[in-house]
């Protein structure tokens, strides 16, 4: 019996496994094509499309997309942090009520979003913002419920009695969140700025409504792009942009070390 | 003579209109080891947390070492803290928890390490600097909280029940240790617990609290042998308690009647107004069992009961014994000397006048 439970189990595994990953290795697959149609031909591939994507015609959304995507980490790391403070470790007044405002953005569809900041942007005069500041602010609208959301947990699962025991031991507020605080919750700090990294980098729904010709982001470029034609030149963009992402996790979990955090054990 | 490490004069705090502290007056000398000891909800934590700091007082004064903390926060009020969960920071070593106190008063990294050295071996951790507290046994984070707590040297130690996520050999070892810490460094130890036997091991005075005020403050043999109150009599130790109303004083010795059973006992204690009688406590070593032949100078009290239920303590046996009149006691009797005893079996019970304690409440 158990060995039957036992099989099961790593059936289903096995078809998990190959339902998330079977996609990408198409792609991958295909970013090797030896031909301009998208073919799979055993035994032979070439690496001239990932030559064709050093071009501007690639690298300047890309480059967009991961300075956009920074700064989106950034800004929503530092707004998520201070929000996450007041909220989840000072508990303000209606500090409950403050957190669902902020995560509220989550409940509105992207594309209600994308239009509503549109209309905003030209009912109030704004229509200049069009372009990378749009962009910017509307990716953090996006985000920033994620990464507070992220850093407020962390703040809330950080036991107060450290704090109390920094306190006893002469620790004054600013010492206390800086040596006892931020790198506690260091870990909710980086995953939340890696998810805000990887959803703006990764934006369609909103960033459609905002690029502007000659300024668009990866993500555009390619929609458009595939309107005309689909050659191996977009897988090889997927599979490169793919790396990059794991590469940034990587880099973060190698600052932030919150693997241990997603995991449910930071102490 | 030193002023006396903290006094607490007209002590209060209630939550809304809920008293959780009434009106406390202590004075704890410098030096001194005294536990703060009573069930949970009876106040003592937030006694604790008022000294701190970190709870503000509704009325009442805190004075330590002469100085009002009125006002002052925790961080400079130089009262160490040692916690029931330790709150050891997780992400420094033994070395820098242990320095952290002494790291925000701004010592060099010199004296840091050279008193940090000093402090775990006070606590008998030495070479065990450049673990992380994940990596310590329960009983070494507790050593690592208590070298943190001592390490910045203040002259007055908060513990707030940090022997209670122990077990039970680890926590009888520590209790000596700490009363040896205390000792050597010449520490005032206020000590937070609900464990009497922890209390009665290590302090110098105890002070019972029950319901946000002190029921009793004396030395742990003062309130083993005379108990002001029921709930102090059968807070520290086990005792027999039973509700009487006295009939006669003759001589000093009062005859009461236990409610209820109206079986009758001759009492010797100084209460000096049979009106204020309402209770009798009895130990139950002080219900002694007579073997074999009564003496022929028969003393006073004798029970003749029967045993009930026989509670086997190791080196005592607890003896739940019924007198004729129903009236249920429990005697300790040792091991060795009861062996032979078996429910069903009848006894002879003796309790020495003096040994009864008349309480009026």
């Amino acid at each position: 019996m158990n060995r039957i439970i036992s099989s099961l189990f790593w059936v289903s595994l096995v078809c998990i496994m190959a339902f998330i990953t079977l996609p990408l290795l198409v792609v991958m697959a295909a970013s090797l094509s030896p031909t301009a149609q998208v073919t799979l031909i055993p035994g032979e591939w070439t690496t001239r499309w990932y030559g064709d994507l050093i071009a501007s015609r690639w690298l300047d959304p890309f480059m967009l997309s991961a300075q956009i995507a920074v700064l989106v980490a950034v800004i929503s790391g530092v707004l998520g942090l201070l929000a996450a403070y007041v909220v989840a470790f000072e508990k303000c007044p209606g500090h409950a009520t403050i957190m669902s405002f902020l995560l509220s953005p989550l409940a509105v569809p992207q594309i209600v979003k994308g239009v509503a900041i549109v209309l905003f942007l030209s009912s109030a005069g704004l229509y200049r913002w069009v372009g990378t500041p749009g962009l910017i602010a509307a990716h953090i609208i996006l985000t920033l419920p994620f990464a507070v959301r992220m850093i407020a947990t962390a703040m809330f699962n950080f036991d107060k009695n450290l704090d109390r025991a920094g306190q006893s031991l002469g620790a004054t507020k600013a010492q206390r969140i800086r040596y006892l605080l931020l790198p506690i919750i260091k870990p909710g700090v980086f995953s939340g700025m890696t998810f805000a990294f990887i959803i703006s980098f990764n934006n369609i729904p909103l960033s459609v409504f905002l690029v502007r010709p000659g300024e668009t982001t990866l993500p555009i470029t390619v929609i458009n792009y595939l309107e005309y034609s689909l050659d191996p030149v977009l897988a090889a963009v997927n599979v490169a942009s793919l790396l990059f992402v794991l590469a940034v996790i990587f880099a973060f979990e190698k600052i932030g070390g919150f693997s241990a955090q997603i995991h449910g054990g930071s102490k | 003579m030193s002023s006396p490490d903290i006094e607490l004069v007209n002590l209060s705090k209630n939550y809304g209109s809920t008293p959780i502290v009434r009106a406390i007056d202590l004075t704890v000398p410098q030096g001194e080891f005294v536990s703060i000891l009573g069930p949970s909800g009876c106040g003592k934590t937030t006694t604790l947390n008022m000294i701190a700091g970190f709870t503000i007082p509704s009325s009442g004064h805190i004075k330590v070492r002469g100085l009002d903390q009125t006002g002052v926060p925790p961080e400079k009020r130089g009262v160490g803290l040692v916690f029931q969960n330790y709150a050891l920071f997780p992400h420094m070593t033994v070395r820098q928890n242990v320095g952290f106190g002494l790291k925000m008063q701004g010592k060099s990294q010199h004296d840091i390490d050279e008193q940090v050295k000093k402090a775990l071996h006070s606590v008998h951790l030495d070479g065990f600097e450049d673990r992380y507290p994940k990596e310590l046994s329960g009983g070494q984070q507790q050593r690592t909280a208590l070298a943190r707590a001592i390490a910045p040297r203040p002259s007055l130690l908060l513990l707030d029940e940090p022997l209670s996520n122990l077990d039970l050999k680890l926590r009888e070892a520590m209790r000596i240790e700490l009363k040896d810490v205390q000792r050597e460094l010449g520490i005032t130890f206020v000590y937070v617990t609900h464990d009497q036997e922890e209390a009665m091991a290590m302090s110098d005075r105890i002070v019972v609290m029950h319901q946000g005020v002190i029921a009793q403050v004396g030395t742990p043999s003062e309130l083993y042998s005379t108990p002001r109150s029921t709930f102090v009599a059968d807070f520290i130790g086990k005792s027999n308690i039973f509700a009487v109303t006295p009939t006669k004083v003759e001589g000093g010795i009062h005859r009461v009647k236990i409610s209820g059973t109206g079986l009758e006992l001759l009492a010797a204690s100084p209460e000096p107004d049979p009106a204020g009688i309402a209770f009798c406590s009895i130990r139950p070593e002080a219900a002694r069992w007579i073997e074999g032949q009564s003496p022929a100078d028969r003393p006073l009290n004798i029970l003749p009961v029967s045993i009930t239920k026989i509670v086997n303590l190791g080196a005592y046996l607890e003896v739940w014994c019924r007198h004729q009149s129903d009236t249920v006691l429990k005697s300790l009797i040792s091991a060795a000397r009861g062996a032979e005893l078996r429910p069903g079996v009848d006894i002879e019970l003796t309790i020495e006048p003096a040994a009864i304690k008349l309480l009026s409440s």
